[in-house]
């Protein structure tokens, strides 16, 4: 745990569009279940769906768990020197979930 | 050598300790899968989103697990429930061990989204050594009472699986030490406290009181990395020498502490690792404090439980009262053997004490009923979890009205057939 912690950083942020509005989705709504005494969040769990593995099967999930939206975009975040440019982020489109369960790369 | 080895894992010593640490095992099983039940659909039936851990399980085992259908998820659910409770309150302590960690590892195998990370897999080394023997299952559990045995608390047993827990412990902090400055590790090369600090909002790190602090101080950071680092590769040989073993462990509980309230780790290591480590005390120690205890309250200090001595359910219930009397502590007093229950305290009737049980305390104050059977809990280690479900709001009616129930209907709770149809309660 914490072997190896350097300063750059990285996470994994879900869009949802809706009609012409691009909601940043909040992701303890995407997984919602609580665990006791941390968050599973914070834990960057959600960094799991970036691959592209898992790409098709959390379109699915997302277009089951969130219906209101038409479709999603999956995006990386990347703060590459935390210490000398913190607020310096970097974002990139990961892959976009289709409607309904279909995923474009 | 061999002389060594007898004295390291088979010598028999007092299984407390371990039964003490059953309870710390399931608690944390409990806190980690539990609330996963509460959302099956996301997290373990058809569209839930999964990962595979192929590193743990073979891909043979995780084929055959993802072909379950959802209805087997629910009754695995339903299992682990069931056998968490009872692992808990420590029925039947050994077999619902088996059946719960089987659970644990069925469902670790359909998803470790949630539950995989390098604690869990420590937690599953934990309960697979439990479920060799029931030796956790010797105190603080169902099966003591139904076996009856007063002296459950000292009750000996070879030392190996407590022994194999301290060693489990000992190395998961020196390995961990190590791993930091392996090639794959960079606690010597880089600053990672310092990094840390800096982590956004998103981020792992917790908002706690020194953090903007310590972003400033990245020569503090590095010396509290290399600390760390000291304290995790040097704290099995400080758990394993006596005269350290006390500073060690004060240690591991500061460390436990400090990590849950820096960091959003898996919790895991808060609420299983501290009572880990208290099984590096010695049990026969343990059990030499309780003994002095027992000494100490002599009967003069001892509070007397006015019963019936004719019904099979009260001295059955008082056998197991004396069971959980770990300090001995109160003295069972039969009111037929009485001439007249006044001698014990002036406000006792022949009356009152056919009605209830009656607890007399060292300085003459009284309880009855349902109060006493309270007032007992404070006592008795066993029964201080049901503390908070006596005091809870209405307990104070629906209490009494339970116990008179119970009392008035005694007789028919035990295998007397001249009592039968409740006829010795006058």
């Amino acid at each position: 745990m914490f072997f190896n912690v350097d300063e750059t950083y990285s996470y994994v942020e879900v869009y949802g569009k809706m009609g012409e509005s691009v909601h940043l989705i909040d992701p303890h709504n995407i997984f919602r279940t609580r665990t006791f005494g941390f968050d599973n969040i914070h834990r960057n769990i959600l960094s799991n769906v970036g691959s592209g593995d898992h790409a098709a099967a959390f379109c699915r999930y997302l277009a089951w768990r969130l219906p209101s939206y038409e479709n999603f975009v999956v995006m990386a975040v990347y703060y590459p020197s935390l210490v000398k440019e913190p607020y310096r982020r970097r974002q990139e489109v990961l892959y976009r979930c289709g409607s309904p369960h279909k995923e474009e790369r | 050598m061999r002389n060594c080895w007898n004295r390291l894992f088979l010598e028999e010593r007092p299984s407390i300790g371990l039964a003490f640490f059953r309870i710390f095992a399931v608690l944390t099983v409990g806190f980690h899968v539990l609330p996963l039940f509460f959302r099956m659909d996301e997290n373990y039936l058809h569209i839930a989103f999964k990962t595979l851990n192929y590193n743990f399980f073979t891909p043979e085992v995780i084929t055959l697990v993802q072909k379950s259908p959802d209805w087997l998820a629910w009754v695995f659910a339903g299992l682990f429930c069931l056998s968490w409770f009872c692992f808990l309150v420590g029925l039947a302590s050994q077999l619902s061990c088996i059946l719960m960690t089987a659970t644990c590892y069925y469902f670790y195998a359909l998803n470790s989204f949630y539950v995989g990370t390098l604690s869990w897999d420590i937690l599953l080394v934990t309960l697979f050594l439990m479920c060799l023997t029931p030796y956790h299952g010797d105190y603080f559990s169902v099966d003591c009472l139904r076996r009856g045995d007063v002296f459950a608390y000292r009750r000996q047993r070879p030392f190996f699986i407590q022994r194999l827990l301290q060693l489990q412990i000992g190395f998961t902090y020196l390995y961990t030490g190590l791993y930091k400055i392996s090639a794959e590790g960079n606690w010597i090369s880089g600053n990672p406290i310092y990094f840390l600090m800096h982590y956004p909002p998103a981020g792992v790190t917790k908002y706690f009181l020194l953090r903007d602090f310590l972003a400033q101080q990245p020569q503090l950071c590095y010396g509290l990395g290399i600390g760390i680092l000291a304290c995790e590769i040097f704290l099995v040989f400080l758990l394993f020498y006596p005269p350290a073993r006390i500073t060690a462990i004060y240690l591991g509980f500061i460390f436990h502490v400090t990590l849950i309230l820096t960091l959003d780790v898996p919790a895991i290591f808060f609420f299983l690792f501290p009572p880990q480590l208290l099984l590096f005390i010695d049990p026969r120690g343990v059990i030499a404090w309780v003994e002095k205890k027992r000494v100490y309250n002599q009967p003069a200090r001892r509070s007397r439980i006015i019963y019936d001595g004719n019904c099979g359910f009260c001295r059955r219930s008082l056998n197991q009262l004396k069971i959980m009397d770990i300090f001995d502590v109160f003295t069972p007093v039969d009111f037929h053997g009485l001439y007249d229950p006044a001698q014990r305290h002036p406000q006792l009737t022949k009356k009152a004490v056919i009605s209830q049980l009656y607890l007399i305390e060292p300085d003459g104050r009284l309880y009855g009923g349902f109060h006493a059977f309270r007032r007992m809990c404070f006592s008795l280690p066993m029964c201080y979890p049901l503390i908070p479900v006596m005091y809870f709001p209405g307990m104070g009616v629906i209490g009494p009205w339970a116990y008179r129930w119970v009392a008035q209907n005694r007789y028919l709770f035990h295998a007397n057939t001249v009592c039968r149809n409740n006829a010795c309660f006058r």
